[in-house]
């Protein structure tokens, strides 16, 4: 009933919803932890806040060619929860369990993605 | 502090079950880390992910915390190091150190000598470059130590340093600066390599390597400076008191 009762939820949000402004999409993609959130997240449907710091400190270590440590990690985990999460919620491209650090019911708009992908 | 023996060392290491993450799209990278790690105590799990160019893995303590993460052309070079000599590392080669960091206390299986002598050189270099203290080394057998022996006598007479150097059966060579100590009990199985810091904790690591069979080596490398202290306690009180 739960999943019913969500999917019926998303489904008039989505047809409520206003078209995407330039500024939402941008703004959303101004934050480099949020950009690879993001990627990440736009194909898969479910991931877990511990799963998306590892991502972005992972990204983080590719693109500096070096180790990345728990530092990044923390900050990542931390920006996540207090900022990216909660703000792509609000957007309603994903639900996100704060108390059991989950994702889910992830749905990244095809415009977002195509920024993303712009952004390389 | 306990004086620790290399077997009982390995043992240490050997409960401490790390988790490594691979994301990478491509399932034959993924494999092949699954299988290098088989033996290992690693757990590997592969997150699927197409959506970058490219890939990375993360590791996980025996806690469950994350420890770090590092591009998969980074990791393959640390699985895969190359020999250099100490003193050729220029100082940009911090890099180095920071990915040995990274695997510290995660076992590794089938090095051969060459790699062996990479993993080596990691710690030589630190004494080097700090110049004081003492190293540690095992060589196993005589013809070991001759190989290596003027790489050891550089060492030895680098500023304040002092190199110890352990051997199964006889020393029939002469040594300068080395201290040569030829014994038995631990030391015809296992490659080590220690530096006690010279009073700074920052500065210990140890390699302590068990010769499983002929060339193919199994062990691990840490920094912990407990750890390290218990490893050259052992050393001493075994075979130099």
């Amino acid at each position: 009933m739960t999943e019913e009762n969500s999917l019926d939820e998303r489904s008039t949000r989505a047809s409520d919803a206003e078209p995407w402004s330039a500024d939402e999409i941008f703004g959303l993609c101004s934050n480099r932890d949020a950009r690879i959130a993001l990627v990440y997240l736009s194909d898969r449907e479910t991931a877990t806040i511990e799963e998306l710091a590892t991502v972005i400190a992972g990204q983080s270590a590719v693109e500096k060619g070096g180790v990345e440590g728990r530092e990044r990690h923390d900050h990542a985990r931390i920006v996540l929860h207090h900022a990216v999460l909660p703000r792509l919620a609000d957007h309603d491209i994903l639900e996100y369990d704060s108390e059991e650090g989950e994702v889910r019911d992830v749905d990244v708009p095809d415009i977002v993605a195509t920024v993303l992908r712009i952004d390389g | 502090m306990t004086a620790t023996t290399f077997g009982e060392a390995l043992n240490t290491v050997e409960r401490e079950r790390k988790r490594l993450e691979v994301y990478t799209g491509r399932d034959d990278v993924a494999s092949e880390l699954e299988a290098q790690f088989a033996t290992k105590n690693v757990t590997v799990n592969h997150r699927r992910t197409d959506t970058f160019d490219d890939g990375f893995v993360a590791i996980y303590g025996a806690d469950g915390e994350f420890q770090g993460a590092l591009g998969l052309d980074q990791f393959d070079a640390v699985l895969s190091p190359t020999t250099h000599p100490p003193w050729s590392l220029d100082s940009a080669d911090g890099e180095a150190e920071t990915l040995f960091d990274f695997l510290e206390n995660t076992l590794f299986t089938t090095y051969d000598r060459t790699q062996m002598l990479a993993a080596s050189r990691e710690i030589e270099d630190r004494a080097w470059r700090v110049a004081d203290g003492i190293l540690y080394a095992g060589f196993q057998r005589e013809e070991a130590l001759v190989e290596q022996l003027d790489v050891y006598e550089r060492l030895a007479s680098r500023g304040s340093l002092s190199a110890v150097v352990f051997i199964d059966g006889t020393w029939s060579e002469s040594a300068d600066e080395l201290t040569v100590v030829s014994d038995g009990g631990e030391l015809g199985r296992f490659w080590f390599v220690a530096f006690d810091g010279a009073g700074s904790d920052h500065q210990k690591c140890a390699l302590v390597a068990a010769e499983r069979q002929p060339g193919r080596y199994y062990g691990f490398w840490t920094y912990a400076p407990e750890f390290v202290d218990g490893l050259i306690d052992s050393l001493e009180t075994t075979y130099l008191d």
